[in-house]
């Protein structure tokens, strides 16, 4: 089964998705920002679902969602933005670069899960 | 839109204290984590407020008050330009404020850390939650061994429970099939007994008939004997004898048939009791046997009814429990909003910093960064938010509407 990358520069943001999503049965890669990430994807991870929060040190989660795509093997990847961001000029920017989804912090565990689920069905050790 | 215009210069650090400590506290009050950080955040306030009001006379003030700067004289030269500052000549006014200015540096440094605290205490009470979560999980684990224990107990009851099973259906077949047996080698016998009595049966009927024939033979020879007169006077003799003789064989054949139906009689009698009798008993055996197999198998299926039943429950309170912690493992991301909004805060607090000493600089007519206007500090305050919250907070703060429409948390693109 593909991982999940999860890319965030808080610690409590990628232990607490890294819980809720190893509990419900998926791998999990976490990468404190977003140039660790990339490189991460540089060197062969593939993961089946990025999740990735916008803002950073550095480069920010639109930023790697562009990059990510001009990976071949991400091309086709789903990938959400877990944000506290709330403007919509920002979600345009996510849906310009690439991006699958936009959800903003807290997302409730089971509709995370839900939302995986949807744009990611291949993952979803519990469906298959 | 402008600030409101605050109170004489001595209340401003209070003021500014109190303006960022109390929206800080309450933030922390209002997230409802429920852990000593809400707690923090009050006292938060209180501290920024209290150490802000008491900055005037406070040990901290160790910057010197910067010599008087000669200005030439204009129209628009600073009020410092044609008042001294510091010194005999200097305004009071205008040194008291100067003075002031400078007080509130240890007052942003201390907020400062204050804020990168607080910061620091959230995450480490989300961490703290989470490994109290992690405790929980690995009860959790714990529950479902133990749910994995009763269910592998529940198949060993199965599991008995069809070997006794099996064994009932095995010994009622052989009951079946022995009484089957039984019951065909009973009416070998009876049939063939129910020959034999026919048999006997056709024998003393053709007595009867030797018996009926003898009879009218000594008729006949009676009256024969009668018309010879004296010659058939032997002759009469011998019809008499021959009709005793007829009389005594019907007599016997009548006590044998009375013999044979009573021996018949007997014989059923006698057999069907017996067989009846060893019947019963060996059933009335059997039965038992059956009932303690039966009693068995109702105990052990008991016993797999009640597991069932409290596995069930176990498995609804593992699948609720684990629906919980995966619901509090996402609660936790509050932490990680309020952190952002305290940087924010923390940014603000460096911007209104940079405006207050820019406010002592041109006091002491210094040169100042145009850029830094009450205006514009709210214009880059508001551009640092990330939350709906925030922008929905500043606009309730500065009586201005909220541009922000109304945004679904989830969107797929």
């Amino acid at each position: 089964m593909k991982p999940i990358l999860l890319v965030d520069d808080s610690p409590t943001i990628l232990a607490s998705m890294s819980e809720i999503l190893t509990r419900s049965g998926f791998a999990c890669e976490r990468a404190p920002n977003a140039e660790a990430a990339l490189d991460k994807a540089k060197a062969g991870l593939s993961p089946g679902l990025v999740i990735t929060d916008y803002h950073m040190p550095g480069m920010d989660g639109v930023q790697l969602i562009g990059a990510l795509r001009k990976l071949p093997a991400l091309r086709f990847t789903p990938m959400l933005v877990l944000t506290t961001e709330s403007q919509q000029e920002k979600r345009d920017e996510a849906r310009k670069a690439g991006a699958t989804g936009w959800l903003v912090k807290p997302v409730q565990a089971d509709r995370l899960l839900q939302v995986i689920r949807q744009v990611a069905p291949s993952l979803s050790p519990k469906a298959a | 839109m402008d600030l409101p215009a605050l109170p004489n210069a001595p209340l401003r650090p209070a003021l500014c204290g109190l303006a960022v400590g109390l929206p800080l506290g309450g933030l922390f009050w209002a997230v409802g984590l429920a852990h000593p950080i809400g707690v923090l955040g009050v006292g938060l306030a209180a501290g920024l407020g209290g150490i802000a009001a008491t900055l005037g006379p406070h040990p901290l003030r160790t910057v010197a008050a910067p010599a008087p700067v000669a200005v030439p004289a204009g129209p628009e030269q600073p009020v410092a330009a044609v008042l001294p500052t510091t010194g005999p000549g200097a305004h009071p006014a205008i040194e008291a404020t100067c003075a002031t200015l400078t007080d509130l540096d240890p007052f942003f440094s201390i907020a400062d850390l204050q804020l990168r605290s607080l910061v620091e205490q959230t995450e480490e009470a989300a961490s703290e939650i989470l490994g109290e979560l992690r405790a929980l999980d690995d009860a959790l684990a714990n529950a479902a061994g133990f749910v994995g224990a009763t269910r592998a107990r529940m198949a060993d009851l199965v599991e008995r429970g069809d070997e006794a099973y099996a064994a009932l259906a095995t010994t009622l077949h052989a009951y079946l099939a022995a009484r089957l047996e039984e019951t065909q080698v009973e009416r070998t016998h009876l049939t063939a007994i129910s020959g034999q009595m026919k048999n006997l049966d056709a024998v003393t009927g053709v007595l009867d008939q030797l018996g009926q024939a003898t009879n009218m033979l000594a008729l006949n020879a009676s009256i024969e004997a009668a018309r010879a007169g004296e010659a058939g006077l032997g002759f009469t003799v011998v019809a008499r004898e021959l009709r005793a003789l007829a009389q005594r064989s019907r007599t016997a054949t009548n006590e044998a048939s009375q013999m044979i139906e009573a021996i018949r009689g007997s014989i059923e009698t006698n057999l069907l009791a017996t067989r009846t009798e060893q019947r019963a008993l060996a059933e009335q055996a059997q039965i038992q046997r059956l009932l303690a197999e039966v009693d068995t198998l109702s105990e052990a299926f008991a016993v797999v009814g009640a597991a069932q039943q409290e596995l069930g429950e176990l498995d609804e309170r593992n699948r609720l429990i684990g629906s919980q912690i995966l619901q509090v493992f996402g609660r936790v991301q509050f932490q990680d909003v309020v952190r952002q909004q305290i940087e924010a805060l923390g940014s603000a607090l460096q911007l209104l910093h940079a405006i207050l000493e820019g406010q002592r600089d041109q006091l002491l007519g210094l040169a100042i960064d145009p850029a830094l206007t009450p205006d514009r500090l709210l214009a880059r305050l508001r551009a640092s938010y990330v939350t709906a919250i925030q922008h929905m907070t500043h606009a309730q703060a500065t009586g201005s509407k909220n541009d922000e429409s109304a945004l679904a948390d989830i969107e797929l693109f």
